[in-house]
């Protein structure tokens, strides 16, 4: 299993990729006590954003899990909410952007 | 939010409404780098706020505002009649026929899914614009306008005066005066009225007579006494 995702990102972007990436720690942290509290509403908000937000800055596969994740939560599926919030988690760590 | 001096005239405005931040922040620096003015808002009292105070030339509004939604900005425009006319596109992560067909009979131009595309986005922006630019607006009921023009007084007596001007005036049109030499005359008070068929003194130069009404005996005897030196 690869330990970075290397994704390359428009330079344009340069100076607000931070503060996104920033903003997705901050949302990791909500959605994990989302999860504890079973709020589902608060996850599938969060997602709802994370699906239109991410293919915007080039992490077109963060915004497929932001998409499933808001599904599943609309749902109240609570291990299938879990185990894309671990995708979700896992891709923020492993996450190598290269500007070009 | 981040609106204030904007607004200078010189640039195409684009309102973007969405509560989500980092929407935002990526639709700021693409419109701008493309050379449009980006204003944004995240609430519909706030959008109303800046439509308002801007009047942008086109609005990207996302259907889901929070608790709110972006019908409420395609209602809200189609009561403001001045702002009737503004192209708005609807965008959304959560694309159904039903919400598409729904924006697009609502009054929205467009539906784009998100993620939204940095070259999309300006593709569509540019095409937009392009499409609305200038429109033609034709009143109802028709607003008042002064417009001005440069003439010459040909000759004077205390009934009438004959202008000179490019313009071609109708008969029987009453004219407003800006003179020094009419102020001197204590003629400014008169109301003036074109009277005849306007005489071509040149192609494009005409001749219109001018009929005083409510002069005085002042300024008649004033016009009497005018001494044009030779």
């Amino acid at each position: 299993m690869n330990d970075t995702i290397v994704v390359k990102i428009d330079k344009d972007l340069e100076d607000i990729i931070p503060s996104f990436l920033e903003n997705r720690r901050k949302d990791l942290e909500k959605v994990k006590d989302a999860i504890s509290q079973n709020d589902f509403k608060t996850i599938e908000s969060i997602a709802h954003k994370l699906a239109g937000n991410a293919g915007s800055y080039g992490l077109d596969d963060l915004g497929e899990i932001g998409m499933k994740l808001e599904v599943a939560a609309s749902k109240e599926e609570f291990p299938l909410v879990e185990e894309l919030f671990q995708n979700y988690r896992d891709y923020m760590n492993k996450l190598t952007i290269e500007f070009q | 939010m981040n609106n204030a001096r904007k607004g200078s005239g010189l640039l195409k405005t684009v309102l973007v409404i969405d509560d989500d931040l980092d929407t935002l922040a990526f639709m700021n620096k693409i419109l701008t780098n493309a050379g449009y003015e980006f204003l944004q808002a995240v609430s519909v009292k706030e959008s109303q706020i800046t439509i308002q105070n801007f009047a942008p030339h086109l609005i990207l509004v996302d259907y889901k505002l929070g608790e709110e939604n972006g019908f409420e900005i395609l209602n809200y425009l189609k009561s403001v009649n001045s702002m009737r006319l503004i192209p708005v596109v609807m965008m959304s992560s959560t694309v159904n026929k039903k919400l598409v067909l729904q924006a697009l009979s609502s009054g929205a131009l467009e539906f784009i899914g998100k993620p939204l595309k940095a070259a999309t986005i300006v593709q569509k922006v540019k095409k937009i614009l392009k499409q609305h630019e200038l429109p033609t607006i034709i009143f109802k009921e028709s607003p008042k306008v002064l417009a001005k023009c440069i003439a010459e007084t040909i000759k004077i007596n205390e009934m009438n005066v004959l202008l000179q001007s490019s313009v071609k005036f109708d008969t029987k049109t009453p004219l407003k005066i800006d003179s020094a030499f009419f102020n001197n005359l204590g003629a400014n008070n008169c109301r003036f009225n074109t009277e005849g068929e306007p005489f071509v003194a040149n192609p494009g130069v005409y001749r219109t007579k001018v009929n005083f009404k409510g002069m005085n005996e002042n300024t008649a005897r004033k016009i009497r006494n005018i001494k044009v030196q030779t």
